[in-house]
């Protein structure tokens, strides 16, 4: 029931974030008189172009925590497999984790 | 990029659609969402499918809030499945990006009708049998002694009669079929629940509901393994997948609540018309695209 209540508190706060986020560039896009065009994705300056007020900023940032909510949440499950001493599921977890990890690495390099 | 406030809206209320029904079926939402921006949107395949990913991620996670409160997701028969839906998802993301959209409808259309017969094979059965069913789920009326071994589960649910209790058998066979539909995830960008599903209920002796619920909760991270390469090829537009997202997360969201009052009977026709329909839509794209 922990392990439940905890990932369950992980994707509440994680859809509000991303979805505040979204919601935030997509007012700012519909707000613009013309269509702007979408640059390719560059990590470092997703935060910087948000912050500058550039909805494709915002846009970014909250897919990008909607992206990451899974891959946090096989960390958490892992951490409470590993406390309840359930080594069997929490190396699943933890080889589930390397996978992603590796996906991610090989998405973003 | 779509930036009226028709495009939006219309964005908005197809990813309300597609989240609703996947939500519902315990599938990614994006076999209905992918479709309507390639033919309606005529957004790139490509594009397409990195936005039916994230897609299946928002609905993965929106349905999951509500699903877990209920009791219906098994985390311990979800990991074990990811072990190997990660690795398909890797490696129908890397091969994506050299193959034909073509050519991957075509595959695509073949599997969804073999899986729509299986479904279909499935309602024959009576959906209340008079005597116990080898793998099935066992409702009881009240809490006892519940054996549901290493992977198995039990949950409430009066539209069943009770309390469901089940235990997990042929997890080789999930974990085969998992696979595949990672590998179909990061070709095509669905979650792959259409397959994983069936499997779960008619051979691993998961009642319908825990397995929808379960496997809606691991499209997610099935989809996580290769949207992160789209996301580095350019692939997710963020206009297009903001507003789908946005929609998604409302009708996900509603749909995991209707849920509640829908017996598993209306759930599993439900999915197989779904089938039907997701394969008519390939074929249809293979053809004219």
């Amino acid at each position: 029931v922990r392990l439940e209540r905890t990932v369950r508190r992980l994707f509440i706060g994680g859809l509000a974030a991303s979805g505040a986020c979204i919601a935030v560039g997509a007012a700012l896009a519909l707000a613009w008189s013309a269509p702007r065009p979408s640059a390719p994705p560059r990590l470092s300056r997703i935060v910087e172009d948000a912050a500058a007020g550039d909805p494709v900023g915002w846009l970014y940032l909250g897919l990008l925590a909607l992206m990451a909510l899974p891959i946090v949440r096989v960390l958490s499950v892992a951490g409470c497999f590993a406390r309840a001493r359930e080594w069997r599921f929490a190396a699943t977890a933890a080889g589930v984790l390397a996978l992603l990890v590796a996906s991610v690495a090989l998405g973003l390099r | 990029v779509f930036t009226t406030p028709v495009d939006a809206l219309l964005l908005i209320l197809a990813g309300a659609a597609s989240g609703a029904l996947g939500a519902l079926l315990g599938v990614g939402g994006a076999i209905i969402l992918i479709p309507f921006l390639v033919i309606v949107i005529h957004l790139p395949m490509h594009h397409a499918v990195a936005t039916g990913l994230v897609s299946v991620i928002a609905t993965s996670t929106a349905a999951a809030v509500v699903n877990l409160d209920r009791g219906l997701v098994n985390v311990r028969l979800a990991l074990s499945l990811e072990i190997a839906s990660v690795a398909g998802g890797i490696a129908g993301g890397l091969v994506a990006a050299s193959l034909p959209g073509r050519a991957l409808m075509v595959v695509f259309a073949i599997l969804v009708v073999a899986a729509a017969a299986v479904m279909w094979r499935g309602l024959r059965a009576p959906i209340a049998p008079a005597g116990p069913v080898p793998g099935a789920a066992t409702p009881v009326p009240a809490p006892g002694v519940e054996m549901t071994g290493r992977l198995g589960s039990a949950y409430d649910d009066p539209a069943d009669g009770g309390r469901v209790v089940y235990r997990v058998k042929r997890l080789p066979l999930a974990q085969g079929v998992s696979l595949g539909a990672g590998g179909l995830s990061g070709l095509l960008g669905i979650g792959g629940g259409f397959f994983v599903v069936p499997a779960l209920d008619l051979f691993c002796g998961v009642p319908i509901k825990a397995a929808a619920a379960t496997s809606n909760f691991m499209i997610g991270v099935t989809a996580v393994a290769s949207a992160f390469l789209y996301f580095g090829r350019g692939d997710v537009r963020p206009a297009v997948t903001g507003y789908a997202v946005l929609g998604i997360m409302a009708g996900s969201l509603v749909a995991a609540l209707i849920n509640r009052r829908i017996g598993g009977g209306i759930v599993r026709r439900l999915f197989a018309a779904l089938l039907i329909v997701v394969a008519a839509q390939m074929i249809w794209r293979a053809f004219h695209s």
